[in-house]
């Protein structure tokens, strides 16, 4: 299983960095291949390319506002592939996150 | 970034208003921040949002304001562990209030607080951490990610 996704919060310090670690942990723990893209105080980092979207089984959006290139997950999304939840949520309960990725 | 004097250990505190307002004050004594009234509203408007409170006995408050000098990050653990918010069953028990400047300030700075959240993730990271005695100890854990970026 492959999985992409992004994560970034409001302030885009601490959320949007535990939320990336919580989901990498679980992925490879499970043996799946995952990038995940942090859009913070940063900037943008780790950026998914079009190719690594569209070989990915599933996408998680762990965000708490808008992130730059939304479309870039448009045809995911059409087949009901995307799965957006708040950062907090994803960092408390990632076990529970990556199982409803298997079964979109 | 962390200093030895913004790491609190074993304090005898009972909940969020009383650990935030602890916390400001020594932020402003040791002049991380301009003023206390401006930040502690950046805080707590955004605890309103959603309680920063994440699992594993830890909240992560935070605010960015023009009052901030530069980006840091404070370490704080309680004798208790106490509810964090009404509206949730979170218990917590050690405190990190972090403070970003408006423009987001040094990056180095930013790529730390990011360090250290990540690593709040690692469960062996979290004992060792949670296991110093005084701030010494703990300040030496959490400096640690430091020399890990300079590298």
């Amino acid at each position: 299983m492959k999985i992409v996704g992004v994560t970034a919060c409001t302030t885009g310090i601490a959320h949007t960095y535990m939320a990336q670690e919580a989901i990498e942990k679980e992925c490879q723990k499970r043996g799946y291949e995952v990038i995940i893209e942090t859009q913070g105080g940063m900037g943008i980092e780790n950026e998914l390319n079009e190719e690594e979207i569209a070989s990915a089984d599933a996408v998680i959006l762990a965000i708490s506002i808008g992130i730059e290139g939304d479309e870039r997950f448009d045809e995911k999304r059409e087949e009901g592939k995307v799965l957006t939840l708040d950062p907090s949520v994803v960092i408390k309960n990632v076990s529970n996150v990556i199982d409803q990725l298997e079964n979109l | 970034m962390i200093n030895k004097e913004m790491i609190f250990i074993n304090v005898d505190l009972h909940n969020r208003l009383d650990v935030l307002e602890f916390l400001v004050n020594q932020a402003f004594t040791n002049h991380l921040i301009t003023d206390k009234q401006t930040f502690m509203t950046a805080v707590l408007n955004r605890e309103k949002q959603v309680p920063t409170s994440v699992d594993f006995n830890v909240a992560i408050p935070h605010g960015k304001s023009h009052v901030i000098n530069e980006p840091f990050i404070t370490y704080l653990s309680t004798k208790i562990s106490f509810q964090w918010d009404e509206r949730g069953e979170d218990l917590v028990k050690h405190i990190f209030l972090i403070g970003v400047p408006e423009n987001g300030g040094n990056k180095i700075h930013l790529k730390y607080i990011s360090q250290v959240s990540k690593k709040l993730m690692d469960e062996a990271f979290r004992q060792k951490l949670f296991a110093c005695k005084d701030a010494e100890a703990a300040f030496k854990q959490l400096n640690e990610i430091n020399e890990g970026i300079k590298n």
